[in-house]
């Protein structure tokens, strides 16, 4: 089933249904060049109108300022951070697809990577609100970057926060030439294929011109595999540098060693999920399940149970050391996690987290639709938990007992971060009905008469 | 204004033979058309390795160098500020902030270098007088070979198709 094994193996088919050059092209370039589905409509103004609450919230915040959010001393860090953190790790999966497994020659990829190449780039812009607006002045969220200024200041770069604005802004800048890239020879298949004047005339501009040539194709992959190449370091550093914000502290709970490596398996995890959560719903509506196959799905679950089982390695092993380096400190603040104020969100990390993609050990519900839909909808919930009980918990119990704290949201925090689902379901709804969901010419390169070698059945010569 | 002669090919077998063929009698001129990338095409055209991975290196040196000399010249000379006790000159601490620059110019390189060296955008071109020529972004693979006033067009017209194409037709604009 998987595709690790020797090339003399004969391997199952990438594509299931013995498909053409023309029925793929047909079929991926359907939902664009139709007209949209009911449903689409709903789930658009629905969406739309959820992420008006973002911008809504985020006008109120701008105007009262901090003070309508649940932060206080001693939680100076609480939802927007935790958001923060969770989109930027939805966003890790489409670049370890596009990237990691390209570079693994795990062909499988060419059916979900435009998907999840598509989910990063919304993720982290939703991500990427969410530190912005915590800086509290929003209108100099500019003096992040290094721009000289009439004050004659520069940021400090010896500060982690500041290699987050250049890592999370260096991210979603390759993820979007690598995605757009990769798009190129496709808005060329829409700009061939469609019919109205308005349609042709913005898929041809997009398309650039692209004729198809070999020489051009051979530069394109050229360019593909440098890009590859490139972030696959670059999504690594991503969520490591994240986790210096949280691990170059000096705080207990945040001040581990394990943090960059633990960090970047939750982020796989979550992403993954997170791809799951859409991918079973859009390959049913699109009536996409021959190019999306089950052994897809099957084989993003081995990596949410692979990723899954690290996240929960790492929860095992900070404990140990909490435990093993006899520092007071360090051993309360854990203890106060599994069973302080906040044990109810520890324990529903560790059941969503650790407990739910065991089940994935097992074939059956490896393969089963409806389990692995609730597995990553349950992935998606623990690894918010996750990231609210490293910032939340570390942070409410001070040094000194009467500086303790509990934190709570207020309806301002909580409608922020819903609010970020609308804009985040908006754009991927624009995205599904005016671009093509799966790379067209990536897959046709894994049919098998793609193969210049390739002879029909019974055919010899 | 440019000429060329064009023949459309339905599998890549067809069309990569026929590349192999047309490219020897033809050297230099011969360019093939297809909705994805041909393993051996590049062989069989006689095409040689581009020069990108190049530009990708000077891009990436160039973040590299860049990211160092801000944070240095910055931190150092511009605004010298002791934040946590920290040295002026802390290199440790300026590594992310200079692998994030190689990484993005190295990217800015590399796609913005794709671009040029394929002279993308490019809105009109002479292949799309072609009528097969939007079949090319689907299913059918085209062959291409460069003519000029001295060539015999005929003979061309006929080598294309003794070579298994259809649809030949001579494009000029």
């Amino acid at each position: 089933m998987d595709s690790t094994i020797n090339e003399e193996i004969k391997r199952p088919p990438m594509v299931t249904g013995s498909p053409t050059f023309k029925s793929i092209t047909d079929d991926i370039t359907k939902p664009v060049l139709t007209k949209a589905p009911s449903w689409w409509g709903i789930a658009f103004g629905l969406s739309a109108s959820v992420s008006m609450l973002l911008i809504g919230m985020i006008g109120y915040l701008v105007w009262e300022g901090v003070g309508v959010w649940g932060l206080n001393i001693p939680v100076g860090w609480g939802w927007a951070i935790v958001n923060f953190v969770f989109w930027v790790g939805i966003g890790h999966a489409g670049t370890l697809i596009s990237a990691i497994l390209f570079l693994f020659r795990q062909k499988w990829r060419t059916s979900i990577n435009r998907f999840a190449e598509a989910m990063t780039i919304f993720a982290v812009m939703c991500a990427g609100i969410f530190p912005g607006i915590h800086v509290g002045r929003v209108w100099v969220a500019y003096w992040m970057f290094p721009v000289p200024n009439s004050m004659g200041m520069w940021p400090n770069f010896r500060s982690p926060l500041l290699w987050d604005v250049f890592a999370v802004s260096t991210y979603f800048t390759v993820s979007l030439l690598f995605w757009y890239v990769g798009l190129i020879p496709d808005l060329a298949t829409l700009r061939d294929r469609a019919t109205s004047k308005v349609k042709k005339a913005v898929y041809g501009v997009f398309a650039m011109g692209w004729s198809g040539a070999n020489k051009h194709w051979q530069r394109y992959e050229k360019a593909y595999m440098i890009l590859a190449a490139i972030a696959t370091p670059l999504v690594l550093s991503v969520h490591t540098i994240v986790s210096f914000d949280f691990a170059v502290s000096q705080l207990p709970g945040w001040h581990t060693t394990i943090f960059p490596p633990y960090f970047v398996a939750g982020a796989i995890f979550s992403g993954f999920a997170m791809v799951l959560t859409l991918l079973i719903v859009a390959r049913k509506l699109y009536g996409l399940e021959h190019i999306i196959t089950l052994r897809h799905l099957e084989n993003m679950n081995k990596f949410i149970l692979a990723t899954g089982t690290m996240v929960g390695y790492a929860y095992a092993m900070e404990f140990f050391i909490a435990w093993y380096s006899g520092n007071p400190y360090e051993s309360f603040a854990f203890v106060n996690r599994a069973f302080g104020p906040y044990a109810w969100a520890y324990w529903i990390m560790v059941s969503c987290n650790v407990i739910s993609p065991q089940l994935f050990w097992f074939k059956k519900l490896r393969t089963s639709i409806p389990v692995m839909f609730v597995v990553s909808i349950f992935v998606n919930i623990g690894m918010w938990f996750e990231r609210f009980v490293i910032t939340v918990t570390s942070l409410h119990r001070d040094f000194l007992p009467s500086s303790w704290g509990y934190y709570t949201p207020t309806f301002v925090d909580v409608l922020t971060f819903v609010g970020s689902f609308g804009l985040f379901f908006t754009l991927f709804l624009l995205f599904l009905k005016f671009l093509p969901m799966i790379s067209i010419a990536e897959v046709k390169t894994v049919l098998p008469q793609a193969d210049p070698h390739h002879h029909p059945e019974g055919e010899t010569s | 204004m440019s000429q060329l002669v064009m023949g459309s090919y339905k599998t890549t077998a067809a069309v990569t033979h026929a590349a192999q063929t047309l490219s020897s009698a033809y050297p230099g001129r011969v360019e093939a058309y297809s909705p994805f990338p041909i393993h051996g095409m590049d062989d069989a055209l006689q095409q040689k390795p581009t020069k990108l991975p190049w530009l990708a290196l000077i891009g990436g040196l160039s973040g590299l160098s860049i990211g160092a000399a801000l944070q240095i010249w910055t931190s150092t000379v511009e605004y010298p500020i002791v934040t946590s006790g920290k040295a002026l000159l802390s290199l440790p601490a300026f590594v992310p902030v200079m692998f994030e620059l190689t990484i993005l110019l190295t990217a800015f390189a590399t796609v913005f270098g794709m671009f040029i060296l394929n002279r993308i955008p490019q809105y009109y071109r002479t292949e799309f007088n072609y009528a097969p020529f939007d079949r090319v972004t689907d299913d059918t693979f085209i062959i291409g070979i460069s003519v000029s006033e001295s060539d015999d067009i005929k003979k061309v017209i006929g080598d294309l198709e003794s070579a298994g194409a259809t649809e030949v037709e001579h494009v000029q604009g």
